[in-house]
Parts: structure tokens; sequence; C-alpha cells
């Protein structure tokens, strides 16, 4: 029962962990866009200002992908979903409830039984 | 021969103080966000749900509902998390958390082996998110400060005088500082815990001298940072120098090429691929440069 359950929760889990995923590298894509946008079209005004090389396209065009690259290293390998579960998993959800046993432990009749003892082994139904 | 060993000594000795200096910075990280105490919290939420049938904050609320039980939810309350290691995950501790949060004695049972899961998982978490953060904290200091492993190769092999400087005086002090810093012995070896954060195990230590310890390490990050481009000024921050940019017009003027678009682009690129190059190499961890350099070192010497 419980690994059925855990199973359930699980997919739940991967199933949200990609609908995370998927809004922000969305996300991620657009701002490595307009980083790269910006470092085209902002770089030639800057030339104006600061002059050759402080401005030149290939170094903003540098900045802006190492800024892209750190920003997807970072997202993926340390954000959230880097975790094996989302962080908003505290509520409970509904199917969540596991069975916890009450019942003394049911004898079961075909094991082996144990060296000097008198019945089978318990066979305890663990949650 | 010579040459080319001398050249590997040298390229190691700076992998190495590379590593030590994303092993620093991530070290800092590390004391400003805590990453651990949260997993701590959810997996002790995890055991709350399977054996209450409700989480944590459930519990504790329900206890506080009750009239009998309100101290006890006050206790819980106050729990502060960024203050506990997995110590707290004992058996003993546990079993009367849980059975004061209302479980019955059955769903205690095999308590032990699940707290063990429950733990490695936890260390599991822990260690896989440093050794990402140690990853983006290498390609962030590669790529930002131009380190690009490519010119240093090169200017290494090119250059006899600083080679043998590498090879020999550099190496030697890397190797000094490696094993100071308790950079030695086995490959990938496991990130360090969050007990060894200042005052998180025993809470003997103030936040004053929490906070002085973690400016001492800023600063002695900086100095240590500080020199590095010192020592490798040739294969760092070639991007955002001026005189650089003046070198590569001079040498494609003495090849007869124009330095236009394309080239300036081709200079970019490599310095991009090269510094990314250098972020993943040091991102294979302190303890392996260094054996390796103590290796090559012993192989020079013989």
């Amino acid at each position: 029962m419980e690994g059925k359950l855990s199973g359930e929760l699980r997919e739940k889990d991967k199933k949200l962990i990609r609908e995370i995923r998927g809004q922000r590298a969305v996300w991620v894509t657009a701002i490595g866009i307009i980083v790269i946008m910006l470092g085209v079209w902002v770089g030639p005004a800057i030339k104006l200002l600061f002059g050759y090389p402080l401005a030149s396209r290939v170094q903003i065009a540098y900045a802006g992908m190492s800024l892209l690259i750190v920003f997807l290293v970072l997202m993926f390998g340390v954000g959230s979903w880097s975790r094996y579960v989302p962080e908003d998993s505290d509520v409970a959800p509904p199917e969540s409830k596991v069975d916890i046993p009450t019942k003394p432990a049911v004898q079961d009749q075909n094991a082996t039984p144990r060296e000097g003892g008198e019945g089978g082994q318990a066979n305890v139904a663990t949650p | 021969m010579l040459p080319l060993l001398d050249t590997v000594i040298g390229f190691v000795a700076i992998m190495l103080v590379l590593s030590m200096l994303v092993k620093s910075l991530t070290s800092l990280i590390k004391n400003h966000v805590d990453f651990y105490s949260r997993n701590l919290k959810h997996e002790v939420d995890r055991l709350a749900l399977a054996v209450l049938g409700k989480t944590w904050n459930q519990a504790v609320a329900d206890l506080e509902n009750n009239p009998a039980t309100q101290r006890d939810a006050a206790w819980f309350k106050g729990i502060n998390w960024e203050r506990l290691g997995d110590e707290f995950l004992t058996k003993d501790h546990m079993k009367w958390i849980l059975k004061k949060l209302g479980a019955p004695d059955a769903a205690l049972e095999n308590l032990e082996d699940r707290l063990e899961v429950h733990v490695a998982k936890l260390s599991y978490a822990f260690g896989t998110r440093m050794k990402n953060l140690a990853l983006v904290v290498g390609l962030a200091l590669c790529l930002g400060l131009d380190i690009n492993s490519f010119a240093i190769w090169r200017t290494l092999y090119a250059d006899q005088q600083l080679r043998t400087t590498f090879a020999t005086t550099y190496a030697k002090t890397a190797l000094q500082s490696a094993e100071n810093a308790g950079t030695t012995g086995q490959k990938g070896s496991a990130p360090a815990t969050p007990m060894a954060r200042s005052g998180a195990a025993g809470g003997s230590v103030s936040p004053i001298e929490e906070q002085a310890k973690l400016d001492q390490d800023t600063r002695d990050f900086m100095n240590k940072l500080a020199s590095f481009q010192k020592d490798v000024a040739f294969g760092v921050g070639r991007i955002w120098s001026w005189k650089a940019w003046q070198q590569e017009e001079e040498k494609a003027a003495q090849e007869k090429v124009e330095f236009g678009r394309l080239k300036k682009l081709e200079f970019g690129a490599v310095e991009l691929l090269g510094s990314l190059m250098t972020g993943v190499l040091i991102s294979i961890g302190a303890a392996y440069w260094h054996d390796l350099l103590r290796e090559l070192t012993s192989f020079r010497q013989s």
C-alpha cells in the first residue's frame, strides 16, 4: 500500500518539478536573449561614450554569454528543482495518508521456525 | 620531454590554486545560504507524514489546538532548524518527538532503519547541491575574470623561464597551501558537512564571532584572488585588457591579416571557450589536482 502511495507521490513530485522546470527554462531563455540583444545594440552606444575596446561588441557578447551560462547552471544545478523534492510539498496531499498498522503482528504459519523458537516468525506488516 | 612535463606541472599547479579559490568561495556562500537545514526540515516532514499521516506543521497545529498539549506545541514551534544537524535524527530523539506528536507505538517500528534512509537522503541532497554550487562558482569565476586555460597552456609551453618557475617554486607553494588547507588524499572527497559551519553544531560560537570569521574568510579569499591574478597575469582577463587587444591587432598586422569583425569574434570565442574549459576543469576538485600535482612533482624529481 505504502509502496503504491509513495510511487504516486513521487510521480506527482516529478510532474511538479517538470512544470517548474519548463516555466523557468522559458524565463532563462528569455533573459538570455534579452542580455545578448542588449549586448549587440547597447554595445555601440557605450562605445561612443567610453571608446574602444571597453564597449566592443565582442566584449559585451562575451559578458552576455558568460552571464547566460552561469545563470543556466545556477538555475538547473542549484535551483529548487535540483532538490529531490519540490519546496512546497510540505502540504500533505489527500492521497498521502498511510495505513498505520494498529493490530498486533500476524503469525505466518508457513514461516520456518527460528532456532530454539517454537512458533513461526512474525511477518510484521510495516508501514 | 622535460618542457612538456614542466608545462603539465605548471598547468596542474594553477588548476590546484584555482580549485582552492573555488572551494573557499563555495564555503563562504554555503555559510551565507543555508541549504542544509531546509533539507533537514523536509526529511523530518517526510518522516512525520509517513508515521503520523500528516505533516509536521499540521501535527504541531493539532497539539496547539488541544489545551492539554499546548505547552508541548510551543516547544515544537521553538525549534530552530538552522541550529540542528543530522545528529537530531537519532532513534531516541525521534521516537520521543513522534510520540509527543501522537504517533502510535505500532507506527514506530523499524524507526531506526527509516531514519538511516532519511539521513542518507539528507547527505546526498546536501552533497549534490554543494557539488553543483562549486561548478557554478568555478564557471562564474573563470568566465568573469576570463581565466583562459588555452592561453595559460600556450604561454607556459612557449616561455621557458615562466615554465620553470611554475613547475618548481609555484607548484611547491601550491602543494604546501593545499596541505595546509586540508585538501589532501582522497579523490572526490565529500564536501564539507554542515557541522563544519562555525557554531552550527553546539551553538558555542556567538553571532559576532561568526560574523568576524566570515569577514576574515572574505578578506583571505580576496587576498588569494589578487595574488593569483598577479601571478598568472598572462592567462587572466585578456578579453577585458586593452593591451591584449592591441597585441592581437599587432599579431594580425604581422600576419598581414585585417583585424576585422571576424578576427575579433574569433578572439572572443576562444576566450569564452578557454574560460569555460577552465571552469569545467577546476570543478573536478582540489583533492584531485593536489594528488596529480604531488605525483607529477615526485616523477619530475626522480
